[in-house]
C-alpha cells in the first residue's frame, strides 16, 4: 500500500481536500498509524503557525524613529522635569510663596500649554508635508508670549536647560509609535504588554494594556485605561487616567480627568479642569494649576493646588494648601491635616457644615497688587539690573559703537524699523524652534535662541540710549556723552517698563524698537561711527 | 483558534449597523476589537512595522466606505480580513509596479520538492517560536503572502486563489512548499547551533 503524499496530507490538515477524495483518504488513515501520526503532527503544525503569526513580533528590532516625535518625546519629559521643579519649589516655599498663579495668569500658562500641546501634536507630520504655513503663525504666537512673559532673565536659561534636556531624553530603551494621519488612533491594545518605555503620539492615544516603563504621551485625547508601572507622561487636550499608574502622573492639558488610581504622586496642569472622580486616587501628593480643580476622590497626603475654583468633596491625606479666588469644602470634604487657603478675601472660603478639617484652618489674604512696589527686594532688582545693563552698554559702546543709533528714526524708517523689531522678536524663536525640530539644526537653534535673548536685553539698553540722549538734547550744544544719555535713559526706561498698566504695553514697544534698531545697527556693520 | 479571537467575534449587529452610519463611537468599537488583527495581517504580509501601521490607517479610513458593501449574513471578521488583504495587496502590487504579482513563480526550478515531510514539533519554546517568526518574515513572499493570508486570514485555498488570481492547485503547492522551507530553516537552525 502506497501512502498519499505529503503534499496531499497538507491539504487534507487544512481541511481543503476534494470531497472526492475524502472518504478514500478516511480510509487509508484508518488503516495507516503513520499517516495518522502525519496529519496530527500537520494539525499541530497549523495551530503552532496560526499562534505564531497572531503574535506581533517584538517592536524592538523595527522602531520608527520619527526626529519630531523624537523631539515632543523629549520636550515632554523636560516639560514634566520643568513643572515637578516648579511645583516642588513652589510646594517648599511654602508660606510666604511670592508667586502668584491663582489667577489669569494660569489661564496665559494653560494657554501656552495648549499650543505647545499643538505644535508637539503637529511635530511629526509637519516635517513631512511641510504645513509651516499653519505652524509658524502658532509658534509666532508661542514665541511672542514667551518674549512677553520674559520677566526675568533665568527664563532664557531655563528654556535653553530644556531644549538640552530635550536633546538628551529621548533615551535608549523606548519604544516610540506614532501615527502621521489626522484621525488616527495609536493603540495599545487590552491584552498587549509593552516590556519598555513607551513614547506615543497621535489623535488619540488609547493605552488598554501594560507599559512596564514609563508612557509619554501626546495627543488630542490621550486615554490610559491599562497599567503604567513606570511615570505617565502626558500632554493632551482631555487626558483621561482611567486605569493604573504606579509611579508619578505629570500631565498638561486642557482637562484632566482622574477615574483610576496613581501610586505616587500626581503633578497636573489644566487650561480648563482638573477632576479626580469619586473613584479616582492619588497615594501620593497632588499638585494642580488649572482654571477648576474639582478633587471628589482621594489624595493620600498634600494637596497644593493653584486654581481660579476648587471644589473638594472627596479627602486629602494630610494637609492641603491651597491658592485660589474660590474654595469650596462640601460635606463630605475630609482633610487630614491641616488646610491653608491663600485667597484674595475672606468670604471666597466656603466651609460647608459636616466637612471636617482634621488640623488647623488658616485663612490668608493676599497682598493687594500693589505689594509689588512695596517690597524694598524689587527696587534692589531693579538697580542691579540698572547697574548690570549701564556696564554693558558701556562695553558695547566701546566694542561696537556703530549698533548704537545716533538718533530717533523718523516717519518711514521708524516704521521699518519697528517692523524690522517685530518681525525679529517673533520670527527668530519661531524660525529656532523649527530648526530645533530638525533635530539637526538643534544647536544651530539653540544659538538662535540665545543670540535672539542677548538681543532682547541690547534692545532696552539701545531704547535707553536713545532716550537718555533725547532728554540731554540741547539745541546749540554737542551731544551728551555716552554714559551720562545711558545712565538717564535706561532711569527712564527701568521705571517706566515697571509701572502697573502701562508697563507691559511699553515694554513690548521698547523690545520692538530695540530689536529693530538692533537688526539695522548690526546691518550697518556695527563699526561705522554714528 | 485562537484565544482572543472568540471575543471579537461576537460583534453586534447593531454596532455595524451604526458604525456603517457614521457613528463614531460604533467606529471606535470596531476599531479598539478589530484594529490589532488588521494590524498583524498587514504586518505579516507587508513585513515592515511602518507600512503596516500606514496601511491599518488606512484599511480603517477605507472601512468607512466599505461598511456601505457589507453584507450582514456573512461573519464579519473574515470579510475585514478580505478587504485588508486586499489592501496590502494592491500595496504590494504597487511596490513591484507590476501588474500582477508574483511573476518570479514561473521562474521557479520545477520542484525539487521532498514528498517526505516531518512538521515542526508542536510546542516549540519561546524562541523558537521566535525563530519561525523570522522565518516565515524571510519567506519570499509567493510563498509568505499565501501563508499569512491562510493561517492569520483564514481564508481558504479557494479565496485565497480568487484574491491572487491564481488556480487552487497553485496555492495548495505554494502552502505546501513554504512549510517545507520552513521545516528546513527551523532544522537547520537547530542543528547549526
Amino acid at each position: 500500500m502506497t501512502c498519499p503524499s505529503g503534499e496531499i496530507w497538507t491539504a487534507y490538515a487544512d481541511d481543503e481536500c476534494a470531497r472526492a477524495e475524502l472518504q478514500e483518504l478516511e480510509a487509508h488513515l484508518a488503516g495507516c498509524p503513520d499517516c495518522r501520526g502525519l496529519v496530527l503532527a500537520l494539525r499541530e503544525e497549523n495551530r503552532l503557525l496560526v499562534r505564531v503569526l497572531h503574535e506581533i513580533p517584538d517592536a524592538g528590532k523595527q522602531r520608527s524613529a520619527l526626529p519630531g516625535l523624537a523631539l515632543a518625546v523629549g520636550t515632554l519629559v523636560a516639560v514634566a522635569a520643568g513643572l515637578q521643579v516648579a511645583s516642588n519649589g513652589l510646594a517648599g516655599l511654602g508660606r510666604e510663596s511670592p508667586v502668584d498663579l491663582a489667577d489669569e495668569r494660569t489661564l496665559i500658562l494653560g494657554a501656552l500649554f495648549e499650543i505647545v500641546l499643538y505644535v508637539l501634536r503637529e511635530g511629526a507630520s509637519m516635517l513631512e508635508s511641510m504645513v509651516a504655513a499653519v505652524v509658524l503663525p502658532i509658534l509666532i504666537v508661542l514665541g511672542g508670549l514667551v518674549a512677553l512673559s520674559l520677566r526675568r532673565r533665568w527664563a532664557g536659561g531655563a528654556l535653553a536647560l530644556c531644549a538640552l534636556l530635550a536633546a538628551a531624553a529621548p533615551s535608549v530603551a523606548l519604544e516610540v509609535r506614532g501615527s502621521r494621519s489626522e484621525r488616527d488612533r495609536v493603540v495599545v491594545g487590552a491584552g498587549e504588554i509593552v516590556d519598555d518605555s513607551l513614547a506615543v503620539a497621535g489623535h488619540v492615544v488609547a493605552v488598554d494594556g501594560t507599559v512596564t516603563g514609563n508612557l509619554f504621551a501626546a495627543g488630542g485625547r490621550v486615554i490610559l485605561r491599562g497599567t503604567v508601572k513606570g511615570d505617565l507622561v502626558a500632554v493632551g487636550e482631555r487626558v483621561e487616567i482611567e486605569g493604573t499608574v504606579e509611579g508619578n502622573v505629570f500631565t498638561i492639558g486642557g482637562t484632566v480627568l482622574v477615574r483610576g488610581s496613581i501610586g505616587r504622586s500626581a503633578h497636573c496642569a489644566a487650561a480648563d479642569t482638573i477632576r479626580v472622580d469619586p473613584a479616582g486616587r492619588v497615594d501620593g501628593d497632588t499638585v494642580g494649576f488649572a482654571g477648576t480643580i474639582d478633587l471628589d476622590g482621594h489624595v493620600g497626603r498634600d494637596l497644593v493646588a493653584f486654581a481660579g475654583t476648587t471644589n473638594v468633596r472627596g479627602d486629602v491625606g494630610r494637609n492641603a494648601s491651597v491658592r485660589t479666588r474660590r474654595l469650596h469644602l462640601e460635606p463630605a470634604a475630609k482633610v487630614g491635616g491641616n488646610l491653608v487657603a491663600r485667597v484674595r478675601d475672606a468670604h471666597a472660603v466656603q466651609v460647608d457644615e459636616g466637612a471636617i478639617v482634621s488640623g488647623e484652618t488658616e485663612t490668608r489674604l493676599l497682598p493687594k497688587e500693589r505689594s509689588r512696589y512695596a517690597r524694598v527686594g524689587f527696587y534692589g532688582w531693579r538697580l542691579i539690573w540698572l547697574a548690570a545693563a549701564f556696564l554693558v552698554g558701556l562695553a558695547l559702546h566701546a566694542l561696537v559703537p556703530g549698533l548704537f543709533p545716533a538718533r530717533v528714526p523718523e516717519g518711514v524708517a521708524l516704521l521699518r524699523t519697528a517692523g524690522l523689531g517685530f518681525v525679529a522678536l517673533v520670527v527668530v524663536p519661531a524660525a529656532a524652534l523649527l530648526l530645533m525640530l530638525t533635530l539637526i539644526g538643534l544647536p544651530a537653534g539653540l544659538l538662535m535662541l540665545g543670540v535672539w535673548i542677548a538681543g532682547l536685553y541690547v534692545a532696552q539698553i539701545l531704547v535707553a540710549t536713545l532716550v537718555g540722549r533725547g532728554f540731554l538734547q540741547k539745541a546749540d550744544a554737542p551731544p551728551a556723552s555716552i554714559a551720562s544719555a545711558l545712565l538717564v535713559g535706561l532711569v527712564f526706561v527701568a521705571i517706566v517698563v515697571n509701572l502697573p498698566y502701562v508697563g507691559g504695553p511699553v515694554r513690548f514697544v521698547v523690545l520692538v524698537l530695540g530689536l529693530g534698531l538692533a537688526v539695522v545697527g548690526a546691518q550697518r556693520g556695527g563699526t561705522a561711527r554714528p | 483558534m485562537v484565544a482572543d479571537s472568540t471575543a471579537e467575534d461576537a460583534v453586534p449587529a447593531e454596532v455595524i449597523r451604526h458604525a456603517r452610519e457614521g457613528d463614531g463611537e460604533a467606529f471606535a468599537e470596531l476599531y479598539r476589537r478589530f484594529s490589532r488583527r488588521v494590524f498583524g495581517l498587514c504586518l505579516h504580509l507587508l513585513g515592515k512595522r511602518e507600512d503596516a501601521e500606514d496601511a491599518t490607517s488606512e484599511v480603517f479610513m477605507k472601512l468607512r466606505t466599505a461598511l456601505g458593501r457589507y453584507d450582514d449574513a456573512l461573519p464579519f471578521r473574515p470579510w475585514l480580513t478580505g478587504v485588508a488583504a486586499k489592501h496590502c495587496l494592491d500595496r504590494l502590487r504597487r511596490r513591484r509596479r507590476e501588474k500582477s504579482l508574483f511573476e518570479t513563480e514561473r521562474d521557479d526550478p520545477p520542484a525539487i520538492v521532498e514528498t517526505r515531510c516531518s512538521p515542526l514539533a508542536g510546542l516549540l519554546a519561546e524562541e523558537g517560536r521566535g525563530a519561525l517568526a523570522a522565518a516565515i518574515a524571510a519567506l519570499p513572499e509567493r510563498q509568505r503572502v499565501p501563508l499569512v493570508l491562510r493561517y492569520h486570514g483564514e481564508l481558504s485555498y479557494d479565496e485565497i486563489a480568487e484574491r491572487l488570481a491564481w488556480t487552487r492547485q497553485r496555492v495548495a503547492v505554494s502552502l505546501f512548499r513554504a512549510k517545507q522551507s520552513l521545516r528546513r530553516v527551523l532544522k537547520a537552525g537547530e542543528t547549526g547551533t
